[in-house]
């Protein structure tokens, strides 16, 4: 029954991910995608938009999609919170800090060493997109260390998020428009942000945090428990939520720094994947909410790309549009069924 | 004793306030009338679309867009008719909010009507910098944000606004303060941008000087303008404006295509757009040939279908350091597919180093000379030397 449902996103990301290749906003006849897929690369724009631009998009969407969601996943079972998602500690508030601080400072302070990253600006914006979620990860950890509760924890992440948000509201204040509308345009996200070799390093990343994450199944099903539960079962309740919290933390950090703040994907997805897996059980809903991740962003890379809207369609914003009605009619059904 | 320096200072603030508030009349009041009985110099507005003027008897009625309506008199007693707003003219003292203002008394020499600019980041004029470091031209900050004791300190007669832009403008409104919007931004033509000094002159009591600058710049970029229309003749295009599925199927002219991609989008400018209008008058194609005046931005794939095989790619931006190809490469991977990348045909221009939005709205005839130097450089003298725009090393 599983397994059914495993092989059905299977197949839906295969054929969203050809759907990704075939239609853009530039069109493309059907029988050139498939002439340029077979390697006939007679026509070179048309071979390099589907090579050096929606394919990298697709992948990126992909991988983003899925790590979103699993990060989300990760802080709902942690913090046993069905509102919690990648931002809820504040590490993609650090993320748009550390961006912030590049595109709205360049030229300012730090001299010329800061604005040069900041011109050569995706790649500087990756660096200090992740400096910044790292910084806020780190002092989570630090403040884990310390308090018991998950609930000061949660409070604490949450305040962070807000003083991050203070400063860049500062920032954006003394900034002048056109860098404001920089950093806005940067905060929509995008998955056509990265190509290249950039591109390759962010797949490669994620496809070794994903089944790193995957590794701490077990934990988490034993945290669904309650904490003194899984104390009495042999868990080390710091260290397992410590170590949830680092993968989580750095899948978000990743993504974010790739691809901007994505912000609906975390949030909602683990519900999704909870709706169609029927469980709670991680060693199903894990690699299951990576799937729907990975589906939701390819389906809402498609949408914002459709002929017509010229790439003016922000993705999270498409996201929120695409991805809300879709999990509600799920969970809806499933409640109804339950009934 | 605290007591008594309470009361100074109240007082010392009372004073403040008074004359604050007394500002305008003051201004009006103050505002040295020329005599009335002098005939107005005539302008004529052949290209500019924001503005209009109409002269009846020692009434100027000047027309800004379609809201906003002005009779510029020389004398307070003048009657002016319903509708219009009167201003004493000359006027003495201002504010500038944009550079494209900056610009106009820059051509007037006439800074010294300048008492206040937004901020003097990314200036160069020296002599602005000066006035504004020895406190001749305050800092009312940002659009949105003016600092308005800043603004009444200033004490002008009139501030010219560019109302497309954050605003903030109501809390100046409600100081009394006369607000007249300077649309020169939303010119297509480039001509039309210049003719604002028009605009200006007609507010300091320079229309002579403007007439004059604006047909120096006039002729220039025509007689430019006319050498290449005349090259288009000899190649057998019409003088009009070629479009790029148009009759240059044959490649006569050069093509360009503009912006760069930045956080996954293209900023590129739309083919009705003042710098699409350059291109065209420079005896080049521009890729987009659309309806749209101001900026678009475009996917990758989208600008890629369009732009890989122009022949030119002009970009504008600050870079801190001298731009390269690497660094353009380093900014997109993907921009080396393009044709322009790989013959080295950037036409570039940085803002770190040269005044760009300070000086071309006075100064389409040199943008012009720069591009045609460039797609046509048998048009212009062998020792051209180019001051915005030129190939990237």
């Amino acid at each position: 029954m599983k397994a059914s449902r495993f092989i059905t996103l299977f197949v839906a990301i295969i054929l969203l991910l050809i759907a990704n290749l075939f239609i853009g906003t530039v069109r493309i006849p059907i029988g050139d995608v498939c002439r340029i897929l077979a390697g006939d690369d007679s026509n070179e724009i048309w071979t390099n938009i589907i090579f050096s631009s929606r394919l990298p998009q697709a992948l990126t969407a992909i991988v983003a999609g899925a790590g979103l969601a699993v990060s989300g996943l990760q802080m709902q079972t942690v913090f046993r919170n069905p509102l919690a998602g990648p931002s809820v500690l504040g590490i993609s508030n650090g993320s748009a800090l550390g961006v912030a601080f590049v595109v709205l400072l360049s030229g300012r302070i730090g001299g010329v060493a800061l604005s040069r990253l900041g011109y050569l600006g995706d790649a500087a914006m990756s660096i200090a997109a992740i400096i910044g979620a790292m910084a806020v990860l780190s002092l989570i950890l630090w403040i884990s260390q310390k308090v018991k509760g998950n609930v000061t924890l949660l409070i604490i992440g949450v305040m962070i998020g807000y003083l991050a948000n203070a400063i860049i509201g500062v920032l954006k204040f003394l900034s002048p428009e056109e860098d404001v509308k920089a950093f806005v345009v940067w905060g929509l996200g995008s998955f056509s942000r990265v190509s290249g070799d950039e591109m390759m390093l962010f797949v490669c990343l994620m496809c070794i945090l994903l089944p790193l994450a995957c590794l701490l199944v077990k934990p988490m099903n034993l945290m669904l428990l309650g904490d003194r539960y899984a104390a009495n079962l042999g868990l080390n309740i710091r260290r397992s939520r410590m170590l949830v919290i680092v993968s989580s933390g750095v899948l978000v950090a990743i993504v974010t720094a790739y691809c901007g703040p994505i912000m609906f994907i975390g949030l909602a997805v683990p519900h999704l994947a909870r709706a169609i897996f029927r469980t709670s059980d991680h060693r199903f809903l894990m690699p299951g909410t990576a799937l729907c991740g990975a589906v939701l962003a390819l389906l809402c890379n498609l949408i914002a790309r459709m002929p017509g809207f010229e790439g003016a369609l922000p993705v999270n914003s498409v996201t929120a549009l695409v991805g809300a009605p879709v999990i509600a009619s799920v969970l809806f059904r499933r409640r109804q069924s339950e009934e | 004793m605290t007591k008594k320096m309470n009361k100074n200072v109240f007082f010392a603030i009372m004073a403040v306030l008074l004359c604050a508030c007394s500002g305008k009349n003051g201004r009006q009041q103050g505002t040295e009338e020329v005599a009335s009985d002098e005939p107005l110099v005539a302008i004529d507005v052949k290209y500019a679309t924001g503005f209009s003027v109409r002269d009846s008897a020692a009434i100027r009625l000047v027309d800004v867009g379609t809201h906003h309506h002005f009779a510029l008199v020389r004398s307070d007693e003048t009657e002016v008719p319903d509708g219009y707003e009167k201003v004493c003219v000359p006027i003495r003292r201002t504010i500038c909010m944009t550079s494209l203002q900056l610009s106009n008394f820059t051509a007037l020499d006439a800074l010294d009507f300048v008492k206040g600019i937004t901020g003097t980041k990314n200036l160069f004029n020296s002599d602005v910098l000066e006035r504004a470091s020895d406190g001749r031209m305050v800092k009312i900050g940002m659009e949105g944000n003016f600092d308005a004791e800043t603004v009444l300190a200033a004490n002008p007669d009139v501030i010219f606004i560019s109302p497309s832009k954050r605003g903030g403008y109501d809390a100046i409104k409600e100081t009394g303060i006369m607000l007249i919007p300077h649309l020169g931004y939303q010119e297509l033509d480039p001509l039309g941008q210049a003719e604002w000094v028009k605009f200006i002159g007609m507010f300091i009591g320079k229309e002579r000087e403007a007439n004059e600058v604006f047909a120096g710049i006039e002729s220039r970029y025509n007689s430019l303008k006319a050498r290449v229309d005349s090259l288009k003749a000899r190649l057998g295009l019409s003088q009009k404006t070629p479009d790029p599925l148009g009759e240059d199927r044959g490649g006569l002219l050069p093509t360009v295509f503009s912006g760069e991609m930045h956080y996954g989008t293209w900023h590129a400018v739309g083919g009705k757009n003042y710098l699409a209008q350059i291109f065209r008058d420079a005896g080049a194609v521009y890729v987009i040939d659309d309806e749209e005046t101001g900026g678009e931005n475009l996917e990758f794939e989208k600008m890629y279908a369009l732009a890989a095989h122009a022949d030119y790619w002009r970009i504008l931006n600050s870079f801190p350091d001298d731009f390269s190809y690497e660094a353009l490469q380093a900014s997109e991977p993907r921009n080396a597919l393009f044709k322009a990348f790989k013959e080295k045909k950037v036409i570039y221009c940085n803002m770190k180093q040269q005044p760009y939005y300070e000086t071309t709205p006075v100064e389409p005839d040199v943008l012009l000379k720069d591009f045609v130097a460039i797609f046509h450089p048998e048009l212009v003298e062998a020792d051209y030397h180019p001051k915005y725009y030129q190939l990237l090393k």
